[in-house]
């Protein structure tokens, strides 16, 4: 990588960090799983129960 | 001056006091576990004289009360004397008052389950009549805790007064809110074993009503799984991202959080009573929606601590979408047990939504699937969590280090842990779904072909059992060995500071009379129509029985 | 207090989640009919052989492949004066009471799930829709025999 091109990659971050905080996209990447697993055995069970009905 | 960096002598001899009893109880609660996995899997017969039901009553009161409750009390004690200072004198005697009452309630209690007098299980259900003193041991007990409350308390507001703060250091306002929240909860199982329980194991009341003694239980039992995970978010939220070298995400949002805990914990025990007459649709409906705001701060803390952790390995250059991931200090046993116990969570928190589900309930209520979630959250997640707090508080407190080797030990320790649990709360949840029943000793049910078919789960859970077995073996091991035998030095109290930038905590959220009525609302709002009406609708009480 | 703009994004996301939950368990619940058992009987506990219909429990015909079941759970057993057999598509009530101690009331592979407290009638209805052998067990711990509480139920072509 090229120093110009890490310059602005460090300015683009105190941008992004004044404007919306930290970068968290990998979190929120990890949180959604979290969700999309939750989701997903909760309607596995729910369809059993409705099954089993 | 306020931020000592080191607990005081004599508050970590009353940290370790309980901390000794509650590994002790590890010990006994480990080996009745390992026991009845092997009864259950028809693996071996237990010699003359034990029972099945004795030994799960002694594993459910040994390490989920026992264990649980002198750990926590123990780990709050060390961490407000580390933040805020010596503990003053009141205070401090009370915590030893507090001790000396619930060791005396534990005693007493063990005795009557060793004596087959108390094998009702710790949910200790009415008919089922123990001896008068099973109850009281477990009332003192109960009593001691609200000393330790007490204790913790008056250390609170004698600080506040002195120091002129208004918002306290984190750790010591999430310990007193946890504590704050177990005199609500027990609140009302003590009204149950004190009006209702104890004169009628006397013999000087001859009825029960049963079902106000299960809503008065489980009343009490929901707030009761907060009060064992609030310590482990604790130390999530608090230490943690000491030990990853970051900084806290949000001092207001961790507050707020436990805020929430205490509002939407209390008003919910119905959906411990889904499948239960007396109790109409309506109102089982209404808790079950509060039981699902009690989720919003759990998902509120999965991002803070996945934040804490992103932001750490940025700082340490980490790159990627999830290099921070990698970068996070695996190795580091303070880190590792406590880790683990997060990822768990997030399997033992789906589950624990599909049992509050209503209907829902049908499919999993008194199986061995609800066996298998409460393995994961209390018994995983939180369990490991108090582990890893206990590697590097123990020497805190006697004055020693977690050598480089015993990180290793303790490495090992959660590895098998979660190896054993896969198999055994894998192995539960998935029989549980088959239909086969929690609490249960070995069975077939005269060669019933559904019941032979969960033969092979059952085997699965002993060898999970075994695994644990050891792994609870090397704890012992590596705990003796840190409060005893490592070598002498100084380790560190991790406590982690709030990141830079993050805004000024509102004072709001140490308004204690605003969340306490709030709570006290939302508890009426609950309880008061559905309560009433099971008096005014009782039937006419039971006689006690003894089935064992 | 600030949040995250990603924070409070989760939050939308995960509370949605939970409103769905919530939504399609209600209405399943309330607009279909399948409300967990909340029975609102009561009886004498101690009386129970005297009360009916549990002074005379067992399987009564009470319409076109209808059943009512009545049971008494006791200490290790669940008492029936008829055989427990019901031909193959039949809709059979559950209703059960203890003359003891708490019992469970549940039939593995089915949504047959529910508590059975002293002084309480607790109802439950399910339709087997396929023969075969199903097993009626107690799933709340009753005693020292309570592993032996079980009693088969046979579904028949």
């Amino acid at each position: 990588m090229g120093v110009l091109e890490e310059k602005k990659e460090t300015a683009r971050k105190v941008v992004t960090t004044k404007e919306e905080g930290p970068n968290l996209k990998g979190t929120m990447i990890a949180v959604m799983l979290l969700g999309g697993f939750i989701v997903l055995s909760w309607f596995g069970v729910y369809w059993l129960y409705l099954v089993r009905l | 001056m306020m931020n000592q960096m080191i607990v005081d002598r004599n508050d970590a001899k009353l940290s370790m006091a309980h901390l000794y009893i509650a590994f002790a109880a590890v010990l006994l609660g480990g080996i009745a576990g390992l026991l009845q996995t092997l009864v259950r899997s028809g693996t071996i017969v237990l010699p003359a004289g034990i029972g099945y039901y004795q030994l799960l009553t002694a594993h459910g009161i040994l390490l989920a009360l026992v264990f649980t409750t002198y750990f926590i009390i123990g780990f709050f004690y060390a961490g407000m004397s580390r933040t805020m200072g010596k503990f003053y004198d009141q205070p401090y005697r009370l915590g030893w008052l507090g001790y000396i009452v619930m060791t005396i309630g534990t005693v007493l209690t063990t005795i009557m389950i060793l004596l087959n007098e108390g094998t009702v299980l710790y949910t200790f259900y009415a008919p089922l009549k123990a001896s008068p003193w099973f109850y009281i041991g477990l009332t003192l007990f109960i009593v001691g805790t609200w000393l330790a409350g007490g204790a913790m308390c008056h250390q609170y507001y004698i600080w506040k007064k002195v120091s002129h703060k208004k918002i306290s250091p984190l750790f010591s306002f999430m310990a007193v809110m946890t504590m704050v929240l177990w005199f609500v909860a027990t609140i009302g199982v003590a009204v149950s074993v004190i009006f209702q329980f104890i004169p009628w194991s006397f013999g000087w009341v001859d009825e029960i009503n049963i079902l106000l003694s299960r809503t008065l239980f489980w009343y009490f039992g929901h707030p009761l799984v907060y009060f064992w995970l609030l310590p482990a978010y604790v130390c999530w939220y608090v230490i943690i991202p000491e030990i990853i070298g970051g900084k806290i995400f949000s001092d207001s949002l961790a507050r707020l959080s436990f805020v929430l805990f205490l509002l939407f914990s209390i008003p919910v025990g119905f959906h411990h009573q889904l499948l239960e007459s007396g109790i109409s649709p309506f109102w089982k409906y209404l808790q079950v929606v509060l039981t699902f705001m009690v989720i919003v701060p759990s998902l509120m803390t999965a991002f803070s601590l996945f934040a804490s952790f992103e932001m750490a390995g940025r700082k340490k250059g980490a790159k990627g979408l999830f290099g921070w991931f990698r970068a996070l200090p695996w190795k580091d046993a303070r880190f590792f047990a406590p880790m683990v116990g997060m990822l768990i969570f997030i399997p033992a928190g789906a589950g624990g939504i599909i049992n509050a589900s209503n209907q829902m309930n049908q499919i999993v209520h008194n199986t061995l699937w609800v066996t298998g979630h409460f393995h994961l959250t209390v018994a995983s997640s939180v369990a490991l969590t108090f582990f890893g707090i206990a590697y590097w508080l123990i020497p805190h407190l006697t004055g020693r280090v977690l050598t480089g080797k015993m990180h290793q030990m303790a490495n090992l320790q959660t590895i098998l842990w979660a190896v054993g649990m896969f198999f055994m709360s894998g192995a539960m949840h998935t029989v549980g779904l088959l239909g086969a029943p929690r609490r249960t000793a070995y069975t077939t049910y005269q060669n019933n072909p559904d019941a032979l078919g969960w033969m092979p789960y059952e085997v699965a859970m002993a060898v999970g059992g075994s695994i644990l077995f050891i792994a609870i073996l090397l704890l012992i091991y590596i705990i003796t060995d840190l409060a005893f035998f490592a070598p002498k030095g100084k380790e560190d109290f991790p406590i982690g500071e709030v990141a830079e930038g993050a805004e000024k905590t509102p004072s709001i959220l140490e308004n204690w009379r605003l969340w306490l009525g709030i709570a006290t609302v939302l508890i009426l709002v609950a309880y008061t129509v559905p309560v009433v009406h099971m008096i005014e609708h009782a039937p006419p009480g039971s006689p006690g029985y003894k089935f064992w | 207090m600030h949040m995250h703009k990603l924070e409070r994004l989760w939050l939308i996301i995960g509370s949605g989640a939970l409103v769905v939950f919530l939504l399609v368990i209600g209405v399943n619940a309330f607009a279909m009919g399948h409300t967990p058992p909340s029975d609102r009987d009561i009886l004498d506990p101690t009386q129970v052989d005297l009360t009916a219909p549990f002074d005379d429990p067992g399987l009564k015909k009470i319409g076109d492949n209808e059943y009512e079941l009545v049971l008494v759970a006791q200490a290790f057993t669940f008492q029936s004066n008829d055989e427990l057999k019901i031909p193959e598509g039949a809709t059979v009530h559950f209703k059960v009471t203890s003359k003891d101690v708490v019992h469970g009331f549940q039939i593995p592979k089915t949504n047959v799930n529910m508590m059975i407290t002293p002084g309480h009638v607790n109802t439950i209805t399910h339709t087997f829709d396929e023969a075969g052998q199903f097993l009626i067990l107690c799933n709340e711990y009753c005693g020292v025999g309570h592993q032996a509480m079980g009693v088969p139920l046979e579904v028949i072509k």
